[in-house]
């Protein structure tokens, strides 16, 4: 009897299973579906209702697991290296007017004719307001950066240029001068892969797409021209509306850089190729000395090589002279001095150099940014500074060297040691020879059309030198060719032509076992290509031969694919250099005119 | 640490950057590639289908209104160039040599119930799931690959084939239909 009830009760519960079954019939796909998590909150709940009672259909989501599971055990297929090497190559053979074409003519979306209504609005404003703070203020400074910075932002407020040459290192160079100069969002988009900086071929790319601009972007354009036809002479943005506009775009930038910098293999393609380039940040702080000193703490904790340059000591001398001669002026010529050292100060500007394993160097960004947010204002990418080959000692033959060692155990701890001596030398010299353009790029174009040092300031560098980490302590003294050649844009093959100019005097000034360079601006009468001497004292030639903007606009062709990595350095395949450049707020403010 | 949107990168490209498309290759070429192999049965045809497809995207850039993904757009784009190629997304009933020539993989005789289940390794089971795709009718092969192998979305996969929602639904459910039954005895192996 009792067998009876219990086999009565199974075949009851079985015939409700199937009366369910049937009653609420559920498409298969409809469990496919919900295994994708592709249904509807009603038929999710469905479902799950018939799957608690319907063995048939747990069965077949366990088989549809199971499938998916086997689908899953696929490894994920990478693309194959020479892929994106000859997307690449095809798309430098595309021509680009066709791209500028389609854009013109396709891109009419709401959204987008919005944008080029507000750009356009934006550098209406712009230009007006540069107009009345120009006529309010008279620009007036001797230092190269300023100029460099009103050279820079020529493009943008299109001003005459003088000579194709310097139309070229225009559209270069403002990202360098100043990083807060108001560009439109595309131009600081160049920030995007520093590497480039901006080719001829670019620039001609943009003037291309004014041309082909909707009429609100013309507009726009045409009234920033006529309000600058007024006023032919060099202006530089007001750097808050450039903050203000280029606020948009500038975090995606600054990711970017720090993402290339992180991922060690982009990086060769995108922002420095670590076999002779070096690329640059500028950073705009509110108190030079505690950024200086926040950076160094930054850099020294994570044991990285770096060399410091200033003109800390320049402006201390002049401030001491001046103190001291002050005392015996009338009250209004030492107001007039007190201004003038004020204005020194404004100038300042640290520049930190170090090579370093990309990602470690992009955690001390992010660090030093978000740790400081008191001191660090604004960070921007620049293009970076190219070296010549072959004068550096760091790689390739250090490599070599190291290739040919690597197997024999005795030597290797003498090698050692003496790569730490090499390391020190190679780092100075890298360092000497980076600040040397760097300080080159903030010059203009000579009448020529090569791009020379401005000469309205003289550098002077004394080098004692200190490798954090480093056992061995070198001494050197460098007399400086302040100015070099500058791999920046001067023509549009790539191959720009500098002169050493400006021959500087050299001093040794070891500070406490720290070594620094540095730069001393003090205002010198103007040097001439013809003064030009031998950059530095161990014959290194700094003319470069830049491919800083070598590829036309196109995709770096660095002799691989997007994520080739160049870098010819076995001790750490990741190794940057780069130029912590530290620039004053105030100066960054008082610039302006 | 955010990425660049993508929009953000096609903005840079049609103002002249052309670098900045290399960021979008660099993102998207393993995806693209994955699915094409698993689509098109070989990795050759991956490649010049996905390499078309860039350098496609990138001549008809103009023409990407940001309504769908870019993504959706590219994969759309390599669709069609296999299609106009006459890739291998028709029923892919070749000969056994020729199976073997277009994807590599060591030919069996079709009958995955042959197969010695406990002597199969990984590379058994690949060969024996990827015999069973290529044997899906191409529309039913798409909707599958693009779920299961790319991850898109229903939506996503609607907007690519350009078939309702529903049809989507359809074909996914009957392209497991076909494979479960085609790899029953693999399924109901202990190796999964």
């Amino acid at each position: 009897m009792m067998f009876l009830e219990d086999d009565f009760e199974v075949c009851l519960s079985r015939q409700q299973e199937e009366a369910t079954t049937m009653n609420h019939p559920v498409p298969d796909e409809l469990i496919s579906a919900y295994f994708d998590g592709e249904v509807s909150p009603d038929e999710r709940g469905e479902v799950e209702r018939l799957l608690e009672s319907s063995s048939e259909l747990r069965q077949q989501l366990d088989e549809t697991s199971k499938l998916s599971a086997l689908l899953h055990s696929f490894p994920r297929e990478s693309a194959p290296r020479e892929l994106a090497a000859n997307v690449q190559k095809q798309v430098n053979a595309a021509t680009q007017p066709a791209l500028a074409i389609a854009q013109a003519t396709t891109r009419r979306s709401l959204r987008r004719e919005w944008t080029a209504f507000g750009a356009g609005i934006l550098a209406t404003i712009a230009s007006l307001l540069m107009f009345v703070s120009f006529n309010q203020s008279q620009f007036t400074t001797n230092s190269p950066m300023s100029l460099s910075r009103a050279a820079g932002s020529q493009p943008q407020v299109t001003l005459q240029p003088k000579s194709a040459s310097e139309q070229a290192l225009a559209g270069t160079d403002p990202k360098f001068a100043n990083p807060n100069i108001a560009t439109d969002p595309s131009d600081l988009s160049d920030h995007l892969q520093p590497n480039l900086g901006l080719s001829k071929a670019s620039n001609l790319a943009r003037s291309k797409r004014e041309d082909l601009a909707s009429p609100t972007e013309r507009s726009g354009k045409l009234n920033e021209r006529e309000s600058l036809a007024q006023n032919p002479v060099p202006m530089v943005a007001n750097a808050d509306l450039a903050e203000t506009s280029s606020n948009s775009i500038q975090p995606q930038i600054q990711n970017e850089f720090l993402s290339y910098l992180a991922n060690g293999d982009v990086i060769v393609s995108k922002v420095a190729d670590p076999t002779n380039t070096v690329a640059v940040v500028y950073f705009t702080v509110v108190d030079i000395e505690r950024g200086s000193n926040e950076l160094k703490v930054l850099l020294q904790k994570r044991s990285l090589q770096e060399v410091e340059v200033s003109d800390e000591a320049s402006l201390v001398k002049v401030s001491d002279a001046e103190d001291r001669s002050a005392s015996q002026q009338p009250l209004s010529k030492r107001n007039d001095l007190n201004k003038k050292r004020d204005a020194s100060r404004a100038d300042e500007f640290h520049v930190f150099f170090a090579r370093a394993p990309g990602d470690q160097l992009a955690d001390t960004i992010d660090d030093l940014v978000k740790n400081h947010p008191d001191i660090f204002r604004n960070w921007t990418p620049q293009p970076p500074i190219e070296l010549p080959v072959a004068s550096l000692p760091s790689t390739e033959g250090i490599v070599a060297e190291n290739q040919a060692i690597v197997a024999d155990d005795n030597k290797f701890q003498d090698i050692a040691r003496r790569q730490i001596s090499d390391e020190s030398t190679a780092v100075n010299t890298e360092a000497e020879m980076a600040v040397s353009v760097l300080m080159a790029r903030n010059g203009s174009v000579n009448a020529n059309g090569n791009f020379s040092y401005n000469g309205n300031s003289n550098v002077q560098l004394s080098v004692s030198n200190s490798i954090i980490g480093n056992t061995s302590n070198l001494e050197q003294k460098t007399e400086f060719g302040a100015l070099s050649s500058a791999s920046v844009a001067s023509n549009s093959t790539g191959t720009s032509r500098g002169n050493n100019v400006n021959g500087n005097n050299a001093q040794s000034s070891g500070n406490s076992g720290q070594g620094y360079f540095r730069v001393s601006r003090q205002n010198q009468p103007h040097a001439t290509p013809q003064q030009a001497v031998p950059a530095l004292n161990k014959g290194i030639p700094l003319v470069a031969s830049s491919t800083m903007n070598s590829n036309g606009g196109g995709l770096v062709d660095l002799g691989g694919g997007f994520g080739r990595n160049a870098n010819n350095d076995v001790r750490n395949p990741r190794l940057v250099r780069m130029l912590f450049v530290l620039k004053s707020a105030q100066s960054t403010t008082n610039s302006a005119p | 640490m955010n990425q660049t949107s993508d929009q953000t990168l096609i903005d840079h490209c049609l103002a002249g950057r052309r670098e900045a498309f290399g960021l979008l290759v660099e993102r998207y070429q393993n995806r693209l590639f994955h699915s094409l192999v698993h689509l098109l049965g070989s990795t050759e045809d991956a490649q010049d289908a996905a390499q078309e497809a860039f350098v496609n995207a990138f001549e008809k850039l103009g023409s990407f209104r940001g309504q769908s993904q870019f993504y959706s757009w590219l994969f759309r784009i390599a669709y069609n160039t296999a299609v106009s190629s006459k890739r291998k997304l028709r029923r892919m009933s070749v000969s056994l040599e020729a199976r073997r020539d277009a994807s590599g993989l060591e030919p069996s005789d079709g009958n995955p119930t042959s197969e010695p289940s406990y002597a199969m390794d990984v590379s058994d089971r690949q060969r024996l799931v990827q015999q069973a795709l290529s044997e899906l009718g191409e529309e039913f092969r798409m909707a599958l690959v693009l779920k299961e192998m790319d991850g898109m979305s229903y939506e996503e996969i609607a907007d690519i084939v350009k078939v309702p929602l529903g049809t989507v639904r359809s074909r996914i459910h009957r392209a497991r239909l076909e494979l479960r039954e085609k790899l029953s005895v693999l399924l109901r192996s202990e190796v999964l």
